[in-house]
């Protein structure tokens, strides 16, 4: 899917009337106000993540039986109580840890996952190529949920294992785009003359190739935090995989719903809160793509 | 055909890994397959049916012999007998399938029916008020995964206005509206996530088609802008499209088991959730070998569609 969408919008903006940003500007006006509408809104929820246990909240699991389905804005619960009387706001802040900690793993390690074979696959080409083509559509015939939901069964729910399968399914995106580019560079003079010189495949791959190839890959690595978290909320909300010892927004949302005709608060404000970080995330990407397809196309 | 030929080369060793994949999955549960096949079973310690499970998987055999013998049960249509109910696997497929399908094509259409009429305005009026507002919807709704959109249309149609039913599941023997109810829904939930899609891929493909010289032509023929859009410049600009079609079986599946688990449709999704809560390992290894192979065939036909559709290209595809 991603990859779609690198390829078409930079496609689109070719064609586009989309205002040329004045290149006099400095870097932080020119990445736009999308960028940091994104930047902002996750900058917010990592603090109150990593420090959810100095914050005057509540315990998110503290239960009080006398305060149920309290709306948004009650006093002293500023996101209201949940069904058993636990305080929203503080298990909203302390279920973005786990979608965080995903989303910062599974797709770092995809993106090496990702040049180790599409660095390959692009500059030899040929069976290299192949293979690793072969690979690449394997894991796609598994559609992503089922299949981590499925490996997590099998193999066991850990932190690990999640992470691992996360990764696992964000390979695709990653190769396509790092073999995409790899073409592009090599037929560039730069790896002429570096293969002139004598130089390694190993040394040009790593030296030459990669420092231009993984730029336009950050932006991939942003929507695969997004599609992480996306998949962990499902997994969690359908009560497979993962169990975690904390609140998840899934996990949340999947609880309101079924109290959606008493309190629709209790599902939809962990949606909405998952939704604005998911679209953060894509705002973050997609100004960076614009910023870096720029840079790569003045090389 | 050289592509075509490419291609199927292509599929083959895609099957094998595909399918071994699937197959490894059973072998490598932590601990005994057959305790995971008994866990709570009163009957986990009588020796008779353990020797018989075993002999059911084939484990006193090498990896590749079981690997082969599986394959060919499989390619014969024989999936194994759920150890929990005691049901042949492939008929619970069969019952099940018709419900996936049918939930599968209405979001498909109904994906479509918005996103080419939608993708063809945005087109024609690139960079536009309207196309910014239609590609900033977009944008959102990419942000909102299937299961957040079914809450949100829960609790407008079913909760607040109460048009329809929640979650449930009529056969369509009981009248084709009381079929139709439960599915409307869903059909939203999915088809939804995948009108931005396919209206992005539209989009682009028709903003240069309509740079084409003969687009030029009809209209300085005086054609209508509306004819022109559909008859002329639609067709040209539907490859991508139908190319992506393909790939996005793999998001479609993965939509279909959250959606139908959330409106309590009896489809194959909601048949490997319930599999998954009951340990009942080989339902949950038969549905994953399904799914990928529907999804390795699905593509095989998109690339005979291909080459059918238009004999020029053969490299068009691989740029995507």
């Amino acid at each position: 899917m991603i990859e779609f969408y690198r390829d078409i919008l930079r496609k689109a903006r070719n064609y586009g009337a989309k205002e040329k940003r004045d290149a006099s500007l400095p870097w932080w006006a020119r990445i736009g106000r999308l960028f940091w509408f994104g930047f902002g809104w996750l900058l917010v929820i990592c603090l109150f993540a990593i420090f959810a246990n100095v914050l005057p909240i509540d315990d998110p699991l503290t239960t009080d039986l006398d305060n149920l389905f309290l709306p948004i804005f009650s006093d002293g619960h500023l996101l209201g109580t949940d069904a058993v009387g636990r305080d929203m706001l503080s298990r909203a802040i302390y279920g973005a840890r786990i979608s965080l900690v995903l989303a910062f793993t599974a797709p770092f390690l995809s993106l090496i996952a990702g040049l180790a074979l599409g660095l390959p696959a692009g500059y030899f080409r040929g069976r290299v190529d192949t293979a690793v083509s072969v690979f690449v559509d394997s894991i796609l015939a598994f559609p992503n949920i089922v299949g981590v939901m499925v490996i997590l069964f099998f193999l066991g729910a850990s932190l690990p294992v999640m992470i691992l399968a996360l990764a696992f399914f964000g390979i695709p995106a990653e190769v396509r785009v790092a073999r995409a580019n790899t073409i592009l560079f090599s037929e560039r003079e730069f790896i002429l003359a570096a293969q002139a010189q004598g130089a390694s495949s190993l040394r040009i791959m790593v030296r030459e190739l990669l420092p231009n190839v993984i730029v336009p890959m950050l932006s991939l690595v942003l929507f695969g935090m997004s599609i992480v978290i996306i998949i962990e909320g499902a997994l969690a909300f359908l009560g497979v995989g993962f169990p975690p010892p904390t609140p998840s927004w899934g996990k949340m949302i999947a609880d309101g719903f079924e109290d959606i005709s008493r309190a629709p608060h209790v599902t939809l404000v962990p949606a909405a809160v998952m939704f604005l970080t998911i679209l953060s995330l894509n705002m973050i990407g997609d100004s960076l793509r614009a910023i870096t397809d720029v840079k790569a196309s003045t090389v | 055909m050289a592509y075509l030929r490419k291609r199927l080369l292509h599929l083959i060793p895609v099957f094998f890994l595909v399918t071994f994949a699937s197959f490894v999955l059973v072998n490598v549960l932590p601990g005994d397959v057959v305790d995971t096949i008994l866990a709570d079973d009163e009957a986990a310690n009588d020796p008779e049916l353990r020797r018989q499970i075993m002999v059911d998987l084939g484990l006193d055999k090498p990896l590749l012999v079981r690997y082969a013998v599986w394959l060919g049960e499989l390619v014969q249509g024989d999936l194994g007998r759920s150890y929990i109910t005691g049901k042949k696997i492939s008929d619970l497929l069969v019952q099940r399938i018709p419900v996936t399908v049918q939930l599968m094509s209405m979001s498909l259409v109904f994906a479509l029916l918005a996103a080419v009429p939608l993708g063809i305005l945005c087109a024609y009026k690139s960079n536009r008020s309207i196309d910014r507002w239609i590609s900033g919807a977009a944008f959102g709704i990419v942000a909102t995964p299937p299961f957040v959109t079914s809450i949100l249309f829960v609790w407008v149609f079913a909760v607040v206005l109460d048009l329809l039913p929640a979650a449930g599941h009529a056969p369509m023997f009981m009248g084709l509206w009381a079929n139709m109810k439960y599915f409307i829904l869903p059909m939203l939930a999915i088809g939804l996530s995948e009108v931005p899609i396919f209206l992005r891929v539209l989009r682009v493909d028709m903003i240069t088609t309509l740079q084409e010289d003969y687009i030029a032509l009809a209209r300085a023929k005086g054609l209508s802008t509306s004819y022109i859009l559909f008859r002329h410049a639609l067709r040209p600009s539907l490859f991508t499209l139908i190319t992506v079609l393909g790939l996005q079986v793999g998001r479609l599946i993965s939509g279909l088991v959250i959606v139908e688990n959330i409106f309590a449709l009896p489809g194959i999704g909601k048949l490997l959730i319930d599999a998954i809560d009951a340990r009942d390992v080989l339902v949950v290894q038969a549905i994953v070998t399904f799914s990928a192979v529907a999804y390795v065939a699905i593509n095989l036909i998109v690339d005979i569609l291909y080459a059918v559709l238009d004999p020029r290209v053969g490299r068009r595809r691989e740029t995507v």
